[in-house]
């Protein structure tokens, strides 16, 4: 480890994944769907348009290369390893089957520090830059990106550089901070807050085709955070938090991808019971239809948050309606917290 | 009671225009969507997001010693002398008092009596007592009987929780009480109970005891005024976040508008207060802010410093100096334009970066930005604005201190840091640019190197041009020919007053020669003589010409954590050496501090301790920083 690496020694698993900008998923699983942290629902279908009632994830499938690695069942992809900077896999078993606990292909390291990573159906892993702490391997100028890493050769590149809405500035050095995976229109979404200031918010969705990697803004002037893709009752809509407000909001997305009609307010985490003004910087679709929307104390900064607690908050699908309805907070170690009798634990407007 | 809020300025309306082109945009499959337009339409309004285009409506109770808030809240100097006489008896727990039936009076006593319960009431280490008290005792209810509780299943037990002021831990007992036994005991960290009657009429006291309260509603209000949403207090912890306090929030509702008192029950004074409105759905918003985001100590500090501090200069004016000070992004406090009896002192002074270096693993440290808690690079935030403090040499005031401090979440928690920068500004003028380390960090084999950066104009000339450095080299001042930098340790020559180097302002001539016509500062490297319990600086020391670009505007991350030599940043903008020809100078100081954690030795070092039934920070600074002093000032 060299001399310009910073916080990285001190920044544990544990405390990136509080940061809120990091996921980690098995590397392997049964059938082509990944477990562990991934992402459930349906979809997975040719073309555009809201199949079953669910994430629009279920396509997912592992990168070829986790089958050649050798690693243990329990090993992990994580942006937010110990000592690491980049996307390493991560194998409890390892050391004492005599291997490296952790494994990095040389290129995994080129976009300095990474945080939200999805992968497509072929397994190609999509992953943005984040900077942890210091700015040294993560200039503002280049946080704007989305590198790929391909599910057969391993290598990471550039797979676009967004614009952004402005140049980057001391009070904000955050580009990329959510992505989304849609299987239906083999699409990214990514959520930029690149550009925004103090005073004013400049972030943007963008829509990005995988075939080329093309990018269309579809939403803008406002500061998103994390992004799912969710087929409903009333058909597919996008779904994103606020990086200012603990809020999350959906637009309906039609065939192509684009926003149609005005947005809608969801919900305010504010309003659930044990409320908070913590940000959403990542929506999960699983059985049920469930959502669980993890949230931190996001400032724009790089503040060191060694024990800040990120909650994750669980809320049910209501068909009918095409709303959803809190269910309890996922207690990391400790009982849920129910709504009470009185219904006031709903969240929905 | 006063009837109606005091005057604050109106909420910045949005205009109609941007809806108009969220409809029209929005069929082209981009948008410009209105989100705080959306809000307004509800009713629940959040709380402003940005302090810029909002009256401030959040502010920072100014810090009392507690023997003031004894004073003023006759209360709580009652509480204090029933702890002082609980912790002198050794017995930290105190028993809810309140009209409690005989079985819940029993399962008290013997929960209180249990050992385990009397184990957790003291210092595991030190064996202190802790202020812990009782706070609810009820029966057992289904829900409460898990798998350790299993054995109250068909008996009549009582659940008793006593919550740990000095850990921040609930414990309960469940207490057979016909069987004249507890049967189980568990603890909850960071974890706070329900509070009881007596503690939220307690909190509501000291709110309207509070200056800041009386002040903001016009009047004292009456007990009966405050509204205790949801007593208990709990946001999956506290709203004394950073604390880790047990905190409380009454209420005064004026109108449509509700004054928020965070009360923190801990410490026993107010955090702070903020103004929400009410809304016709929200009113009892038990998070405080009617929809929006929870009133809690961060929330109240950032949005105060992030309005106050950050947004724009405060010019300041004190014992013949004037300056305006900012918060920066990442450069820490900065002072602009400082003057001294109207003669121009420095451009700029700021601290850059802090570079931590532990030597026991290779290249293992952070370099730590300070600055804003919010839209900035800092990892170390500031949790309040600059201070400003007397100096005193020999009893009498001879200058003033600005202080300005910023932390970790958690200091003096272990990988929590805590920084202070100091500009001490003499009536002589005589000046100091420094600050301090207050722990904790990694570990015991840390050294840190704060980048100090000072924009000087010497000669008094607010374009800070014609400077001029020299260095002491025993026997003469040795000018500087080109941009450089020299490290300063115990055996680098320095004049018989202890001067080290000097800067002077020539007359923009062109003339070489030091010590000139227009005066200057010697410059005194901290070699421990400052009576601040430092032990010297052993500082490298930059020279660099003055160039826009590095550094009137916040700097990024300018160095790495973890070198040992000059490669600490500011070399970057010597390459190659200018010759030092009369130009306007900038001078970057950057002190080398070792910390230590041996006993009856530590340095740059914190740690937690108990006192008096608390838990408090137990603190070893270092303090760095030059002095200059006016050349001739002690002829």
């Amino acid at each position: 480890m060299g001399g310009t690496r910073k916080r990285v020694s001190g920044w544990t698993l544990a405390t990136i994944a509080l940061l809120g900008v990091a996921v980690a998923v098995k590397v392997w699983g049964g059938g082509s769907a990944p477990s562990g942290g991934a992402d459930y629902g349906a979809g997975g279908g040719a073309g555009g348009g809201a199949g079953a009632i669910g994430g629009a994830a279920a396509c997912q499938a592992l990168p070829q290369f986790a089958a050649t690695l050798g690693v243990g069942p329990r090993a992990m992809f994580g942006t937010s390893v110990q000592g690491v900077k980049g996307l390493a896999v991560v194998d409890p078993d390892a050391q004492a089957a005599g291997r490296s606990a952790v494994y990095q292909h040389e290129s995994w390291d080129d976009g300095g520090y990474l945080g939200p990573f999805v992968y497509d159906r072929r397994g190609d892993i999509y992953a943005a830059p984040v900077p942890l702490v210091s700015l040294e391997e993560n200039p503002p100028a280049l946080q704007n990106k989305v590198y790929r890493i391909d599910s057969v050769s391993q290598a990471m590149a550039e797979f676009v550089d967004l614009p952004a809405a402005a140049p980057p500035t001391g009070a904000n050095p955050f580009g990329v901070i959510g992505l989304a995976y849609d299987c239906d229109g083999e699409r990214l979404y990514a959520a930029s807050v690149a550009g925004s200031t103090a005073r004013e918010e400049n972030g943007r969705i963008f829509r990005i085709a995988l075939s080329d990697g093309e990018a269309e803004t579809i939403l803008e002037g406002f500061d998103p955070f994390g992004v799912g893709v969710f087929n409903g009752s009333a058909g597919k809509r996008l779904y994103y938090g606020l990086a200012r407000r603990p809020e999350l909001f959906s637009v309906a997305l039609d065939e192509a991808g684009d926003a149609v009609g005005e947005p809608r307010r969801e919900l305010s985490l504010a309003s659930v019971p044990n409320g908070t003004a913590d940000k959403i910087r990542r929506i999960r679709f699983t059985a049920g239809p469930t959502m669980t929307l993890h949230a931190y104390d996001f400032g724009y900064t790089l503040q060191v948050a060694s024990q800040r607690q990120e909650r994750q908050f669980v809320f049910g699908y209501d068909a009918a309606r095409d709303r959803w309805t809190f269910r309890h907070e996922v207690q990391l170690g400790g009982p849920a917290v129910e709504p009470t009798a009185a219904g006031a634990g709903s969240a929905a407007p | 009671m006063p009837q109606r809020p005091p005057r604050r300025a109106p909420r910045i309306a949005r205009t109609a225009a941007a809806a108009t082109f969220l409809a029209l945009s929005g069929a082209c499959g981009r948008a410009t969507p209105d989100h705080a337009a959306e809000r307004a339409s509800d009713a629940s309004r959040p709380a402003p997001t940005n302090a810029a285009t909002t009256a401030l409506q959040a502010a920072l109770a100014a810090p009392r010693p507690a023997d003031e808030w004894l004073a003023i809240v006759p209360a709580l100097a009652t509480r204090e002398a029933v702890w002082q006489a609980a912790l002198a008896a050794d017995a930290p727990i105190l028993p809810l008092s309140a009209d409690v039936d005989a079985a819940a009076q029993r399962a008290q006593a013997l929960a209180i009596a249990d050992p385990r319960m009397t184990a957790a009431a003291h210092d595991a280490a030190t064996g202190a007592p802790l202020r812990s008290e009782v706070m609810q005792i009820r029966p057992v209810v289904p829900a409460d009987l898990t798998a350790s509780a299993e054995a109250c299943r068909g008996i009549d037990c009582h659940r008793v929780e006593v919550y740990n002021y000095a850990a921040n831990v609930t414990w309960t007992a469940f207490v057979d009480v016909a069987g004249e036994r507890v049967v189980d005991v568990r603890s909850s960290p960071a974890t706070q109970p329900e509070i009881p009657a007596h503690l939220a009429a307690l909190a509501v006291e000291i709110a309207r005891a509070a200056p800041e309260v009386e002040a903001l509603l016009g009047g004292r209000p009456e007990a009966g005024d405050a509204v205790m949403q949801g007593v208990k207090s709990a946001l999956n912890g506290s709203r004394c976040e950073r604390s880790q306090h047990l905190c409380v929030a009454p209420t005064f509702v004026v109108g449509d508008q509700a004054l928020w008192a965070v009360v923190d029950l801990t410490d026993g004074r107010l955090v702070g207060t903020r103004w929400t409105d009410v809304g016709a759905a929200n009113a009892g918003a038990a998070n405080g802010a009617a929809g929006g985001a929870p009133v809690t100590e961060q929330s109240l500090s950032d949005e105060v410093v992030m309005a106050t501090y950050c947004q724009s200069p405060t010019a300041a004016a004190r014992d013949g100096w004037t300056f305006e000070h900012v918060l920066t992004p990442s450069d820490g406090l900065e002072l602009r334009d400082v003057r001294f009896q109207g003669r121009p002192v420095m451009r700029s002074a700021k601290l850059v970066d802090w570079h931590v270096s532990y030597s026991g693993t290779d290249g293992f440290g952070y370099s730590d930005a300070i600055g804003c808690p919010k839209f900035s690079t800092a990892s170390v935030v500031a949790f309040n604005g600059p201070s400003f403090e007397d100096i005193r040499e020999g009893g009498d005031v001879v200058g003033f201190r600005v202080t300005q401090d910023f932390r970790s979440e958690l200091w003096p928690g272990p990988c929590n840091y805590r920084y202070a920068q100091y500009f001490d500004l003499y009536r002589d003028g005589r000046f100091r640019v420094g600050g301090a380390n207050l722990g904790r960090g990694c570990g015991n084999t840390g050294t840190y190197r704060p980048v100090v950066r000072i924009d000087i104009a010497a000669g008094g000339d607010a374009s800070g041009g014609d400077d001029r450095f020299a260095t002491w080299d025993g026997s003469a001042w040795r000018p500087w020919e080109a941009e450089g930098w020299h490290l300063e340790d115990a055996s680098s020559p320095v004049t018989a007053e202890g001067y080290a180097y000097r800067v002077t302002g020539g007359d923009g001539d062109g003339d070489d020669a030091v010590g000139a016509e227009r005066g200057g500062y010697d410059i005194a490297p901290n070699r421990g003589q400052l009576g601040d319990g430092s032990r010297g600086d052993n500082a490298f020391t930059y020279v660099t010409v003055h160039r826009a670009d590095e550094g009137d505007g916040d700097l990024l991350t300018i160095g790495p954590c973890c070198n040992a030599d000059a490669a600490q940043g500011p070399e970057k903008f010597m390459a190659p050496p200018e010759p030092l020809d009369g130009d306007d100078l900038v001078v970057w100081i950057v002190p080398q501090l070792v910390n230590s954690n041996a006993p009856g030795a530590e340095y740059c070092w914190a740690e937690s301790a108990v006192e008096d039934g608390r838990t408090v920070a137990r603190v070893f600074p270092c303090a760095f920083g030059p002095l200059f002093v006016p050349i001739g000032a002690g002829e």
